[in-house]
């Protein structure tokens, strides 16, 4: 029998990090149920991005990273194994060169999960004012001018023609991140898709990772990248105390109009009909099944903040601040009590260890 | 006969950054014949000794005799003392000459800076003043403007006591200091600019921005009564390094910048024409603020202000503590190895001490 390599290549934005935190922190289990997932990282963002940059020859030496995945997921006895990284997403012209460099006695499967276009562009937003190398500037209007209601970095038939050219359509595995679609959650509806039997035994993280942030604090994040371009230390202390920032919000807010968002989805309609009929096998074209946004739905543009948002997350970091010092000055009694001790042992009177250290080393100079 | 350069001021027209100067380049100055007495940055305590007369403790008087000391047994041609308070001395100048009692050959040193300028410097100068600490908007403090600064009826007490020949009146300008502050001093003082002298690298006495003068008189209205709040605030906020769009922002407009600079002409031009010898009797150069130019009174804190500056002193916080616990951590770390193997070594040594018994 053939061993299967499945490959999930994202799209970003679908709780790829949360895929791979649970892979990841479950590679024990895996490998007794007969799946691996290679090497000792949460993804294989190394690997995309040999394929990304650098020319097959030199993918195909001994000391790449990628042959090193290869040659443990050839060399396992289990039969699956699971390569995962969103950065391959963004391979849309090298798709072919990762086809070559695969042997043929694999079978491989690409996972894909999809998600509403107007959707990923409010998340796409909130990724790129946190990311360390982006640290986005423009505010949501401008950034989604600059964007327009189409782009074609969006349009899911382009993104994946070159994937089913390479690999072959029935090869492709299209899933729909949508919280209805998905069975269960994130977790089963992956495990179940890389047909795991006995999936009790999986241990799962009880908290998402990188999760989007509140608007407000993103906002928040936003000034200071205004003000603060160059300093990356600056960026990092934000990242840290600010996701410790919680925002009370009863509702996810939405930046985007009902108005724009159905705009944008009429952008994309023909490309996701295409997509749903192609690879899906829907007769009807419907890629996502998530009701269209009601015109008359209550709507404010996001007015910035004010006083009242700014002071509890200063409060917050303040208090953050103060437990993070606290913890600190605690770790500090217990290292000069520790200290403490041990003076008390070298100044006890019967080893009086100082007198007689001075003495001898006098003695020894003399 | 010594020569003695007294620079007397005024406020505001770079005389930290001068006095900072001073004090780097003691040695050097020596060198070429030119004396800075003592070892702090300025001798406030002269004009203090004066002014407080006997009330003041003991310990200013010994200052003032040991300069005196330093100075007789120097045998230094020139003499440079150095500061803004004398300023304040006006009615009691007589009695700095008997000080002096005609050791001396003196020339005074004052800097001018136009009064429109010089008020918004003070207004930020008095509520970062941890003596002051102002509690009023820049349009009260405006009200008050004929108290800024009669340069004329200043120096005139100087120049009964010291001679009109013997005051020197610079002007603070940008077009008048071509070379800037450091190098115009020095030309006063009969020096050559010379590449070895150091420059101070941070900006000194750095007056703060308006966003940050307002934080700190926000709460010098809450907290009237808590230097240490205050002390805290100057500290960090001089830290915090924002975007200064408003560099050339004035917190006046320029109708009263207009008025205020029309209310001291008089005084000016007899400044220039008596002290400067200029015929047209223009003391400034730089023009007048148009009274139709666009101006828009400063609106007072937003959002996008405050943020960026409450976060950046935060960081500063954070990386302060970050830094103070790894010294400590290394410290202690180091200090337990360094016990125990001592501790270690003086047990061998004991038992050797033993056995050889």
């Amino acid at each position: 029998m053939k061993k299967t390599v499945y490959i999930h290549i994202g799209v970003h934005k679908t709780g790829t990090s949360t895929i791979q935190n649970l892979l990841s922190n479950n590679r024990d289990v895996l490998k007794e149920q007969g799946i691996i997932y290679p090497g000792n990282k949460s993804a294989h963002h190394d690997m995309a991005k040999e394929f990304r940059t650098l020319p097959l020859e030199q993918i195909l030496k001994k000391n790449s990273r990628s042959q090193a995945y290869l040659r443990e997921i050839i060399e396992s006895p289990a039969e699956k194994s699971i390569l995962s990284s969103e950065v391959f997403e963004t391979l849309i012209f090298n798709a072919g060169k990762l086809r070559e460099f695969l042997p043929h006695d694999l079978e491989i499967k690409i996972i894909v999960y999809l998600r509403r276009q107007d959707d990923l562009l409010e998340s796409k937003y909130n990724q790129r004012v946190r990311e360390p190398q982006i640290r986005l500037e423009k505010s949501f209007t401008d950034y989604f001018s600059s964007i327009g209601l189409y782009n074609p970095k969006l349009d899911y038939y382009n993104k994946l023609t070159p994937w089913a050219d390479s690999f072959g359509k029935e090869n492709l595995i299209i899933r729909i991140y949508e919280k209805d679609k998905l069975r269960g959650n994130l977790f089963n509806d992956f495990i179940s898709v890389i047909g795991l039997e006995n999936a009790d035994s999986i241990k799962v993280p009880d908290l998402a990772v990188n999760t989007s942030w509140s608007w407000d604090i993103i906002e928040f994040m936003r000034i200071c990248n205004n003000s603060f371009r160059k300093d990356d230390g600056m960026h990092d202390f934000l990242l840290r105390s600010l996701a410790k920032a919680r925002v009370v919000e009863k509702e996810k807010k939405r930046l985007l109009s009902p108005q724009q968002r159905r705009e944008i989805i009429a952008h994309y309609a023909d490309s996701n009909a295409k997509v749903a009929r192609e690879y899906l096998g829907r007769e009807d074209g419907r890629l996502f099944y998530a009701p269209l946004p009601n015109l008359d739905e209550p709507w404010e543009p996001n007015k910035g903040l004010t006083v009242e948002k700014v002071v509890p997350i200063f409060m917050q970091m303040l208090h953050n601040l103060d437990k993070e010092m606290n913890k600190r000055s605690h770790t500090k009694n217990i290292l000069s009590k520790k200290s403490h001790f041990f003076n008390k042992i070298t100044n006890n009177r019967f080893i009086q260890s100082k007198n007689v250290y001075s003495y001898f080393q006098k003695r020894n100079r003399r | 006969m010594k020569n003695l350069y007294l620079h007397i001021g005024a406020h505001k027209t770079g005389t930290t950054a001068i006095q900072k100067f001073l004090s780097m380049n003691r040695d050097n100055l020596k060198k070429k014949g030119y004396l800075y007495p003592g070892i702090h940055d300025a001798h406030h305590f002269i004009p203090e000794k004066i002014l407080m007369g006997n009330q003041l403790h003991d310990d200013s008087k010994n200052h003032i005799e040991q300069l005196f000391k330093e100075i007789q047994s120097s045998d230094l041609k020139n003499i440079i003392i150095s500061s803004e308070n004398f300023e304040n001395l006006k009615e009691k100048v007589p009695e700095l000459k008997n000080l002096l009692k005609n050791k001396f050959d003196c020339k005074i040193i004052y800097y001018v800076r136009r009064q429109d300028e010089r008020l918004e410097s003070l207004y930020r100068g008095n509520v970062k003043n941890p003596t002051n600490r102002l509690q009023d908007t820049l349009a009260e403090y405006y009200t008050k403007f004929d108290t800024v600064s009669d340069y004329y009826s200043l120096l005139s007490p100087w120049r009964e006591a010291f001679g009109e020949k013997n005051i020197f009146v610079r002007v603070y300008e940008k077009g008048q200091l071509p070379h800037g502050i450091y190098q115009d001093f020095l030309t006063i003082i009969g020096l050559e600019w010379d590449n070895n002298l150091n420059i101070p690298t941070n900006q000194i006495n750095r007056g703060l921005g308006w966003d940050l003068t307002e934080i700190i008189r926000l709460c010098n209205i809450q907290f009237p009564n808590d230097p240490n709040l205050h002390q805290f605030l100057v500290r960090n906020l001089s830290k915090v390094q924002i975007n200064e769009k408003e560099k050339n922002y004035y917190g006046l407009s320029p109708q009263q910048r207009r008025n205020i600079v029309k209310h001291y002409d008089k005084s000016n031009v007899k400044v220039a024409r008596e002290y400067l010898g200029r015929e047209d009797g223009r003391l400034f150069y730089a023009p007048l603020p148009d009274p139709n130019e666009p101006w828009e009174p400063y609106e007072g804190l937003t959002i996008e202000e405050i943020v960026p500056i409450f976060t950046q002193m935060l960081y500063n916080m954070d990386l302060k503590y970050q830094k103070k616990f790894r010294k400590l951590h290394r410290h202690t770390i180091s200090g337990k190895n360094y016990g125990f193997g001592k501790y270690l070594s003086g047990i061998r040594l004991r038992i050797i001490q033993i056995l050889k018994r």
